[in-house]
Order: structure tokens, then sequence, then C-alpha cells
């Protein structure tokens, strides 16, 4: 074990820092033509005629494609979920709109020209004409019987209704000492990566086959739509992903716009480029969060929560074919998260509106559950009199307990959420924190302290689709001793090619600068379902080190004949491997992976299989898609979490938030390389923080978009983002090989909760109570405005 | 992306310059002159503006010369924010211009960003207009017609618009020298650092041996579509104490006068003008503790 647990700095990152990685933008060929794509500019209208005449003859321009053109020569884009598939609506999405757009931003028509310069300048000369038709945008009233309707076919504005129970809610209610009811809305926004989403399709008409290199997570399951979508072979296609410049979830499924240039590459016959901008990115590129979420729960004096009734509101925006309505699902699917309160029920409706529709999104709904339980377990607390932390540690899922199902099925695998708790309290001076804030206050400022805690289902596994809980890798030892990892995920930046290559490096005994990890190339790599759901390093780093073992199974008998002795007796270490106890007797690895090349015929290797090769599959053993007997099935099989405490200043005056520390204690189960795992927490939190206090996807009544740059839509900056307290709980997974739980999308999720929960300890003098996000400053002073003239129901901005 | 075609001329000289925005103007075509390019690039990017010709000045000799002249400091139009800030001349002798121009976007915009630039872009959030008002800041001009000087009062004239014609150059701002014991400071709201100013107050004041006020100047950024200077109170507060009632009765009057800001989507009017309070609060208090 020399590598794994130890921080090793990522393989690729002076390569990354120094500029040295090739992303998709930059990838050029021969005759290439750049592809602008017409948006609308509606939020919802039918399109009445769209005269292209202007931009054809436009110089330069090679090709224009409006939604007509696409339905002769492509069939819809398979939805990655299909709602149909969940008792939901759903309905055909075409590479260009037809007939009707239902968001500002719907592709509706595009040209490819010999520049970029060209084929925006023809996409400003196609004219499409509108006829307007009435918006919706509030998903309440879009379940309105008299509301606009975006699929008119649907007679409804309910995507899905779904509804998970179990236990006696009712006669939990009336056996309760306490009920309080509440209602929270999470705003819309959005991850935005450095690298936009881009793609390079060449479709090669001698050969009749198209290359197409995208910045995307899951070039396997890409390449499987373009197929179904462009109707040709799998076997003609092969999908190259460059670096990625970042991804959280927004370039898993299959946009419009991939096989729109792989359609206007095989029309042209010439290679197309597309990078998408940042304004598109905002308003086309996929949103998230926007949720009401209403609960009702009913608690003893003790702050035992005995019953929970919840209702959750998902705003989804228009339908895509990329499933990020899902969110909405996984939201319902993760309550009560952490907690064990058998008597409960969610009742969820996913309602399409004319704005921009979901994508996925770190989190994937994970922490509008957290936000939720989270602020249930403050409202308790504070009706019982008790501490948060306190009523948490009273209902969490006892350690002894696991697996645990709650009432959706979800299998909680293992943990100690109370040690986790009680650990991050000790860390953070959780108790002696009142005589600090006291000290503060007496100077006249306002610092709270917020307890929070994240349930973060992992590894995905949802029937019938390509989320699936199952990863393939290939090991492969060159005659030099070099070894090649291919697998079926990805990297999106985020490193987990160095966390697999020390697990090969250890199962081998090899050197870690002798494993070089290939991924993101369809034509090289084994099937895989790519990056997402925090699965890369569980499971794509356990089929890796199920190849690696193979392999070293061989590597062992080989070295075991030469060395006269057995395999059982050898230990290889650094690409040594010695008779142990016998520091003479040794032979090298490179040596013996020479001799399994050259020699298959010669005595150590002869009655041995050739070749030092190995493809292995993984899957998880604890997904459940045979409905138990009360018709649940468990659709994730890693549960790490995290308990967090956050410490924040409020300026009165102004509203302005500060987050001063956050200290955490992370279980990811056993950790393969801290520094990964510190890193995506670190940049978790800070899209968590990003998320509830900066960031904001808002539209006007019209549907228009009023955040469209990086002018209206803040991010938080690296002076806003304090360096996050990290600490490791590793209560190791039951159910993968080396016991790691997926970790990378963790931290997103607890800011929501912990911060609020600090931010209204902070304004305690004042009474406020939090409901709504974000927590503008302008919305936190009018909070506390309200709070002063009597009124701490919270206040809307 | 830039989406248009355009030419780019290079002038070594001030004339070359005028004599290129006349030739535009005189064709009728669209010039824009490039003094930095930190708010001009973002808005050819966006299609916000398309002009036919960008006329650089980054090749005009001498620009960027910052001298004191007499009881003045002469600061050429295209000097870097970065300059500004990090100027020994201007930090003992015009701090708040100095503090103003380290506030604004992040170093990179600092290297590249031009005092003359922000000025004739005047952005409503721009910082250093309400600081060049409150110092009643000279501007030399020179167009076809030879060259002009413009007070303070007079450049800023309504929501990005600025007495400057079409085809003359910004070639010079004039701030006064400021005595040692003056207390000035600059105070930004912003969502982030670096960010666009919600509200900036701009404070100078003066204190008699005794503590009382010698004289008192403020300017203001997000209290209206220009700049706004609180004259009113310049003379009445005069030879009164500087103490909490004194920092209080500027802030009311800041309050007061910004009546009509421009509404954010995150600042309403209401919460704008009442930022503006505070800041200005903030701002004074800071101007009076360095005034010591």
């Amino acid at each position: 074990m020399a590598y794994i647990g130890s921080a090793v700095s990522g393989i690729l990152d002076a390569k990354l820092v120094a500029g040295k990685g090739q992303y998709t933008a930059d990838v050029s060929l021969p005759g290439m033509g750049y592809m602008a794509v017409v948006r609308s500019p509606y939020a919802h209208a039918r399109i009445l005629s769209i005269d292209t005449g202007a931009a054809q003859q436009h110089p330069g321009v090679r090709i224009v494609a409006t939604g007509a053109d696409i339905k002769q020569w492509s069939r819809p884009i398979p939805h990655t979920l299909n709602p149909s598939a969940f008792g939901g609506k759903t309905t055909d999405i075409y590479c260009l709109a037809i007939d009707r757009v239902h968001y500002v931003g719907t592709p509706v028509a595009a040209v490819v020209a010999d520049t970029r310069h060209a084929a925006t300048e023809a996409a400003n000369l196609i004219e499409v004409e509108y006829a307007d038709l009435p918006v919706v945008i509030d998903a309440e009233r879009a379940l309105e019987p008299d509301s606009p309707l975006l699929y008119p076919e649907w007679e409804t504005n309910e995507l899905m209704h779904v509804r998970f129970q179990g236990g006696d809610v009712e006669r939990a209610f009336a056996d309760a000492d306490h009920i309080l009811d509440d209602t929270l809305h999470l705003h819309r926004h959005t991850a935005t990566p450095l690298e936009p989403r881009a793609a390079l399709a060449h479709y090669d008409d001698r050969a009749e086959r198209l290359t197409l290199w995208v910045s995307t997570q899951a070039p396997h399951p890409l390449r499987t739509t373009l197929a179904n979508t462009l109707e040709m072979d799998e076997n003609d296609i092969q999908v190259i992903q460059p670096q990625v410049g970042g991804a959280f979830g927004v370039k898993i499924p299959t946009y419009q716009e991939d096989p729109l240039a792989c359609l206007l590459s095989k029309r042209t016959g010439k290679p197309v480029k597309w990078v998408e901008e940042r304004t598109e990115h905002l308003m086309a590129g996929g949103h998230a969060r926007e949720q009401t979420l209403k609960f009702s729960v009913a608690c003893k004096a003790d702050g035992t929560v005995v019953g929970l009734k919840v209702r959750i509101i998902g705003d989804v925006g228009a339908l895509a074919a990329v499933a990020g309505w899902g969110m909405s699902y996984v939201a319902s699917f993760v309550v009560p998260g952490p907690y064990k309160i058998p008597n409960c029920e969610v009742d969820l409706s996913i309602v399409v509106t004319n704005k921009g529709p979901w994508n996925a999104y770190r989190g994937f709904g994970k922490e509008a559950a957290s936000f939720l339980m989270d602020r249930v377990m403050d409202r308790v607390a504070d009706t019982v009199q008790m501490d948060r932390a306190a009523v948490r540690l009273k209902n969490f899922v006892p350690k002894d307990e696991f697996p645990y199902v709650q009432i959706s099925g979800a299998t909680l695998d293992s943990g100690d959420y109370a040690k986790a708790l009680q650990d991050v309290m000790d860390k953070a001076g959780y108790q002696s924190f009142a005589e600090e804030q006291q000290r503060l206050h007496a100077q006249g400022r306002y610092i709270g302290m917020g307890v929070g805690f994240e349930l973060t289902p992992e590894g995905g596994c949802i029937p019938d689709s390509f989320i699936g809980g199952y990863e393939g890798a290939t090991v492969r030892v060159s005659p030099s001793g070099q070894v090649t990892v291919l697998t079926g995920v990805t990297s999106p930046g985020s490193g987990n090619e160095t966390g697999i290559a020390q697990i090969v490096a250890d199962a081998l005994g090899v050197p870690l600068s002798t494993v070089r990890v290939v991924q993101g190339d369809t034509q090289a790599c084994p099937y895989g379902l790519g990056n997402w759901s925090s699965r890369s390093l569980f499971m794509g780093g356990s089929a890796s080190l199920y190849a690696a073992r193979e392999v070293h199974h061989k590597v062992l008998r080989v070295a075991a004949s030469m060395l006269k002795t057995a395999p059982e007796d050898l230990d290889c270490e650094q690409g040594r491997i010695r008779v142990k106890g016998q520091a003479d007797r040794e032979v090298a690895f490179n040596d013996v992976a020479e001799y399994v090349h050259k020699r298959p015929f010669d005595h150590h290797a002869f009655d041995m299989e050739p070749g030092l090769e190995s493809t292995r599959y993984f899957r998880m053993g604890n997904i459940h898609h045979v409905p138990d007997d009360k018709g649940r099935i468990n659709t994730y099989p890693s549960y790490p979490y995290a308990a967090c405490v956050a410490v924040v200043e409020v300026d009165i005056e102004t509203g302005v938030v500060t987050l001063l520390r956050y200290v955490t204690v992370h279980d990811c189960g056993t950790v393969i390389n801290p520094l990964l795992v510190e890193g995506q927490f670190q940049g978790a939190v800070a899209q968590g923080l990003g998320g509830l206090i900066y960031e904001q996807l808002s539209y006007d009544d019209n549907g228009q978009l009023q955040t469209g740059t990086f002018m209206d839509y803040t991010l938080p900056t690296a002076v806003e983002v304090p360096s996050v307290e990290i600490h490791h709980q590793e209560v190791p997974s039951p159910f993968t090989p080396l016991g790691t739980k997926g970790a990378g999308e963790s931290g997103v999720s607890s800011p929501f909760g912990t911060i609020v929960s600090a931010v209204e300890n902070a304004l305690m003098p004042f009474g406020v109570k939090i409901h709504d996000t974000p927590l503008t400053p302008q919305r936190v002073w009018r909070m506390i405005q309200a709070a002063k003239n009597g009124n701490n129901g919270g206040a809307k901005a | 992306m830039i989406r248009a075609p355009l030419q780019f001329h290079r002038p070594h000289s001030i004339d070359e310059a005028v004599r290129l925005l006349s030739q535009c103007a005189q064709d009728g075509e669209d010039a824009k002159l490039l003094a930095g390019g930190q708010s001009l690039l973002p808005s050819m990017n966006l299609g916000l503006v398309a002009p036919a010709h960008i006329i650089s000045l980054n090749h005009v000799t001498g620009l960027d010369a910052i001298r004191r002249d007499d009881d003045m400091l002469a600061i050429g139009a295209g000097t870097t924010h970065r300059s500004l800030a990090e100027s020994e001349v201007v930090q003992t002798y015009c701090p708040i211009l100095s503090e103003t121009a380290a506030c604004i976007g992040d170093v990179q915009v600092r290297n590249r960003g031009t005092l003359g630039g922000s000025i004739g872009h005047f952005d409503p959030a721009a910082d250093y207009p309400p600081v060049l008002v409150l110092l009643d800041a000279a501007f030399r001009i020179v167009g076809p017609n030879g060259e002009r000087t413009v007070a303070a009062k007079d450049i800023f004239v309504d929501y990005m618009t600025t007495s400057l014609s079409a085809d003359e150059v910004l070639t010079e701002i004039r701030v006064p020298v400021l005595s040692p014991d003056t207390g000035t400071a600059y105070v930004k709201f912003t969502r982030v650092e670096g960010g666009f100013a919600i509200v900036g107050v701009g404070a100078c004041l003066g204190l008699n041996s005794d503590g009382t006020c010698r004289s008192i100047r403020v300017g203001i950024c997000g209290a209206a579509p220009v700049p706004v200077r609180l004259t009113a109170i310049e003379d009445t507060l005069k030879g009164k104490t500087v103490d909490d009632t004194f920092i209080e009765a500027v802030a009311d009057a800041a309050y007061e006068t910004a009546h009509d800001p421009v509404a954010e989507l995150h600042a309403a009017a209401d919460y704008k003008r009442e930022m503006v309070r505070v800041f200005t609060r903030r701002a004074v208090k800071t101007a009076s503790e360095r005034a010591a």
C-alpha cells in the first residue's frame, strides 16, 4: 500500500497548470467550418416561418439548417432519462426546435461558415417570424387549471407526480407534541465551468465514419445516442474527449448541439466546430435547483421527530432530453436523508415552465433534500428549545442499523453520523462559541455559528438507462513493463486519473510513474458510463483494481517460476519482485513483462495464457432494481456524508454575509488520495456558497433571462471563499473492494443548511427566520428591517 | 468574440489620433478610442458596440506621465489603474485617487485599464467620477480646433454620456495636491471583491487645529445616474466639531440627495438609497480617522 492513502500530486497538474492541456477548442482540422446557433428571443412562441435566404447568400456560408431540415435528416435525441419511464409525460426533442419554442435560448436554426465570424453574421441574417404564446414562469401558477400549457397535448404542466410513503404518518402526527409547518424556496442557478461546451465533428465521407471531439463527461453513452439520432452504426462513430475544463454535471448528457454539429459536418463533408459562448451557456446550457419545499413535521417534546410530510414542487423549466428533471426526483428520493423518521411521506410535482431546461448540476437534488432536512431539524430544535446539533444527534440513523432502508428505498450503506457531527463540533469549538459570540456582540458585531449535515448518495443507477452502477477498465502491461490503464470513466479535471493510477500502481507493485491512464476515447477504452455522481474512483477505480489484480496474478506466477518459489511467497514493490525475507532473490517486474511477451513458449510462461492484459467490470452489490415488498428500489449504492459547521459574520447595516470558517468531518470511506478529496470538497463548498449567496438565474415576467452574462450572474471569488477545514472519517463501504465511497460531489449541499443556520444564529437578536434563497445582501437587509418592525417571518426580496 | 470586421489604427501622437477621429466622423464611420479596453472589448464581444474603427492610444508617448505641477498633479489619461494605485507621487499628494484605483476590478484589469478610458466610457458604477468630482478635477481635451479644459462638474453629463465630442481625445486629468493633514477615503459596496460599485463614496476632510471641520467634500456614485457631490453640506458643516453627529449629518444629506438611484437586479432603489447613507457614513468616518 505505497500509494493508496497518500497525498500524491495530480499526475496531470504540472501540464495543466502550465497551459499545456488540450481542450476541444484547441483541436483544429484542415478545412473546418464554424457553427453558430440561432436561438429564440421569446420564452413561448410558435414559429410561423424562417427565412434563411440572406444567410444562404452570405459569403463563406456552407449550410443553413432549420427544424424542418433536421426532422428530415435525423431522429429525436433519446432522453438521457425518459420521464415516461417514470410514469411521466414526454416529448420528442430534435436538434432544433420544431414549430414551437418553450424558453429563451431554444435553438431554432444553425449556420456553418468558413469562419466563426461569418457564421455569426449569417446567423443574424436569419429571419424567424414568431407568434407569441402566453408565458408561465412560476411553477405553482403553472399547476393551476387555467395556466398556459407548454405542451398542450399533455393537458397539464405537471411532467411527473411522485409519491413516497412509509409508516403511519397520520398516527404519528396525532401523537405528536408539536407540529410545525414551513415553506422554503431554493432559487435557480447553475454550473459555470471555465470551459464552456464545445464540439468538433468530422464526418469523413470516404471512410463514412464520424469522429466527434467533444467536451463531455460520458463519451460511450454519447456515441450510442448519436448513432440513434443520426441513424448511423455505432461502429462508424468515434467519440473523443480531450481534456475537459470543468463539467459539474452539465456535460453528462447529449446536447442538441452535439448531433447538430455532426449532422452539419455530414451534410457539408467537412469538419464543423462549435464553441459555446457564456451567454448561450447561461440561457441554454441547463439550469438547476429551483424548488419549493414545503414541510410539516411532527415531534416529541424531547426533540424526537416522529413524522414528516414533505411536498416538493420542482420548477424544471422546459423539457429537454438532458434529464435535469431527475434532480427533483432525487431530492424526493433522499428525504429524510440521514435521519430515522419511519413515518414519512413525500409528494413531488415536477413542473415545466417557460424557462431554461434543467440539466444535471453537482448536488443533483441532494442539496435540496439536505437544505430541507437541515431546516426541519433547526425548526424542531428551536420549537422544543434544544440545541440544533443535539436534535440531529437524537434523530440520526444509529451506526448499528446499517444498511438502513429509507421510505423511498434508498439503502444507506454505512456510517457513523453522530460521531461525524460530534467530531466536527469539537474541531470547530461549537460548545465555547457562544462566549465568543457574546463578546463580539458587545462590540456591535453579529457572528453566528450554524450546523448542518449532508447525505450525498453517489453512483446513481437507474433501470433501463446509461445511468448505471457498473464500470469497466483494462490494465495492459507492455514488454518494457509500462502500464496502461484504459477506463470507461473519464475526468472533467477532477483528477481521478491520479487516484486510479495509485490503485493500479499499488496492485501491481510498480512505480506510479510507469502507469499511464487513458480515458475518454470510445475507440480505445472499454465501454463505460463516464464521469458523474462521484462514481469515477469508486467504480472505475474498483474495475481497474480487479483488472490489475488479474495481471498481477500472472506476473507473480511467472516470477515465482523464475525464483523457484510459490506466488504467495513473493512481494512486489516499486517494480522489484522479491522472495519474502530474502533480499537477494529478486526479479524485475519489467523483466517478467518482457519474458511473458517474448517467451510465451518458454517454461516459466508455458502453461499460461499469453499476454499481460485484463479487462474487468465491477458492479455495485447493493443496487436493487427488483422492487421489495413495499415496492421500493435502491438506485444509489454509496452514501457518503459530511457534518459541517459554519461561522459567519453579518453586516447588519448592509445585509452582507461573510463566511469566516467552514469546518467539516467528511466520510467518503477509504481515502485514496486526500489531496483529491480535499480539492473536490473545497471546490464544492465554493459552489454551494456561490449558490446560496451570489449566483442567480433570474427571469422577468415575460420569461426573459436577466442574468445572461457574468456581469449579472455573480460568482464568488477567492476572496469570498474561505479555506475549508476538512477532516476525514473513514468508515469503509462494505460494498467496494477498497472500502471507497463516492467522493467529489460532497460539500456542495451542506452550505445551504449550514450557512443559513449560522446566519439565523448571528441574527438571533432580531429573531430572523430564513426561508428563501439566495441570501443576497438586499434580502438579508430586508429580513433584518422586517424583524425590527416586528415581522420575523422573512421578507421577499 | 469580436463580431464585426474593423480597422485598427495605431497613432503615435494625440494630433494623429484626433485626425483619425475627425476622418472617421467625416466619413460617417463609427470609431472608438482604445485606452485599455477593459470595458470596450467586453462590449464588443457581447455585440453591444461594433465600431468600424479602433484607434489605439497605446502608442501615444507620454500619455501615461504623472507629474507634480505646482499645486496640482497632472496625470496622463493613459495612466493605468495599477500605476495610479502604486504611484508614490499620487499616494503622497492625492491618496484618495490611489485608494480608488486600487479597488477597481482585479490585477489584470488594473494592469490594462486606464484613467482616461474609464472617464471616457463613464459607466455609472465607475469609481473615479465621484472622486474626481469632489476633487474639482480639470480635464484637458484635445480636438480638431485645439485644446480646451473642462471642469469635473461639466464633464459628466448624463447616464454614460460625457461632454467629450466624437472627435476629441482626453489627454490629461489635473487634481489638486491635498495638504498632508487632509483625511481621505474611498469606500465601495460590491457583491464580490473587485466587482462594480453598487455604491461608491469618496470623502475628503480637512480639520482645523481645534478638531473642527476646515473643509469637507463628498462624492458619490450609485446615488443617481451621474456622480453626486454633496455641495450643500460643504459650507454648513464648516467649523462644526467632527463627531458622530457630524458624520450622521453628512450621511443624512447623502440619503436625501440619493432620491433617484438607478435600481439594479439585487439592489432596489430604496435599498440602494439606504446603502448610500451607510457608505457615506463609513467614508466620512474613515476620512476623519485619517485626518488626525
